[in-house]
């Protein structure tokens, strides 16, 4: 039996359905969320930091949750 | 003498048997050890329910509502994202959130940077080493507001040690150095404060990770004919690394919650130069009465905290599998 016969099928999930990916994604999403937050030069990014710390977080909550 | 000891014993457990009322008895022996081991969590569990989870819930039901806590009669409406839409478009409330960024990050530079250096120089083991490192810790072991209220005397500008020591330094005179009625030097007076008490903790975490690093790794270098100045930064920096971050979000997280230092100290003041958010959460929440509004500024911070603990959890992750 050859090598290459005993390596495994390799799948290839979807890119939204990698974890490292995702969580990486949803961790810069928290932070720019968080930088929007606190920065002193915008009030519009101040406006919608939330939103993009609260689809940081609920993303990173489903995400974290995907096989490695 | 054993024979006498198993009846002693017997009689003992029929006593224990006949004291015990019958259904009691059979429901504790029909019991598995599964739903044994809930009967002793659910105290726990009911606790961090009604302490936690229900007034986290609550908070959430009442972010959408008009409700105010000293109208509890009134009628309560649904008011949608209106409290979300003021808190997110409020010129005051983004102030201290601005305020808390400069707080948190002066506090964390200082901590990080001094509590590193102590770290490095109590990891030398030199004479008398575990009695400096006693001393040093006894700051973070004191109250928040044991250390308010002293802290408030040290930086009186008539009576204070700390406007003392500093005019003995510059020769300003001592009554023009105000600390906590200045607008200037407010924020750095609990930036200072909040240093002296937190740099010990992440002293302690950086020493941990120090002294996890091994022997052999410095000795190879010295094989190599490394220098001290490469050693600290090959060897030393990049294996304590994963601690210093550690201990920058531990404290960035409790620095962000920051509450009675600052209402100790200030109370938010001069104006509103100290103002943090925690703060700012108070005044709306117990002053201005406007609860609902209160609540989504409190579900605000609580999804920045709770963004930040992930990032955390995720960093702690890495550290484990080194």
């Amino acid at each position: 039996m050859t090598d290459r016969a005993l390596e495994r099928p390799r799948t290839r999930r979807p890119f939204f359905l990698r974890r490292g990916p995702m969580e990486m994604l949803a961790v810069a999403m928290i932070g720019i969320g968080f930088l929007m937050l606190f920065q002193p030069f915008a009030m519009v990014l101040y406006t919608y930091s939330f939103v993009t710390l609260l689809a940081g977080t609920a993303m990173f909550t489903v995400v974290s949750k995907f096989p490695e | 003498m054993t024979t006498s000891h198993e009846t002693f014993t017997d009689k003992a457990a029929q006593a224990v048997v006949r004291a015990t009322p019958e259904p009691l008895a059979a429901r504790v022996r029909g019991l598995s050890d599964r739903a044994i081991a809930w009967l002793f969590i659910a105290p726990t569990i009911t606790l961090l329910l009604a302490i936690n989870i229900f007034p986290l819930f609550w908070a959430i039901y009442l972010s959408f509502t008009n409700y105010r806590a000293n109208r509890p009669n009134a009628v309560v409406q649904n008011v949608g994202l209106g409290n979300y839409s003021r808190v997110l478009n409020d010129p005051d409330i983004w102030a201290s959130m601005q305020t808390t960024a400069h707080f948190v990050f002066w506090t964390i530079v200082l901590q990080t940077v001094i509590g590193f250096a102590l770290a490095y120089l109590i990891d030398r083991k030199f004479r008398g080493h575990a009695f400096w490192t006693t001393l040093i810790l006894i700051p973070m072991m004191l109250s928040p507001a044991v250390v308010g209220n002293f802290w408030r005397f040290l930086y009186e500008p008539q009576i204070g040690l700390f406007a003392y020591a500093v005019s003995f330094l510059s020769g300003i005179p001592t009554s023009e150095i105000r600390m906590l009625g200045d607008v200037r030097l407010a924020p750095w007076a609990i930036i200072i404060v909040d240093t002296w008490m937190w740099t010990p903790y992440v002293m302690l975490i950086c020493l941990a990770g120090l002294r996890s690093i091994p022997d052999y790794i410095y000795e190879a270098a010295e094989v190599d004919r490394a220098s001290n100045w490469r050693q600290f930064w090959s060897i030393t920096i990049p294996m304590a690394l994963p601690f210093i971050m550690l201990a920058v979000l531990f404290r960035g997280i409790e620095n962000f919650k920051m509450f009675d230092m600052v209402n100790l100290l200030t109370g938010g003041g001069p104006g509103s130069t100290t103002e943090v958010a925690s703060i700012a959460l108070k005044r709306e929440a117990f002053e201005a009465w406007a609860t609902g509004r209160s609540s989504a500024f409190a579900i605000v911070l609580f999804v920045a905290v709770f963004g930040l603990a992930n990032i955390y959890v995720k960093i702690l992750n890495r550290v484990k599998q080194r």
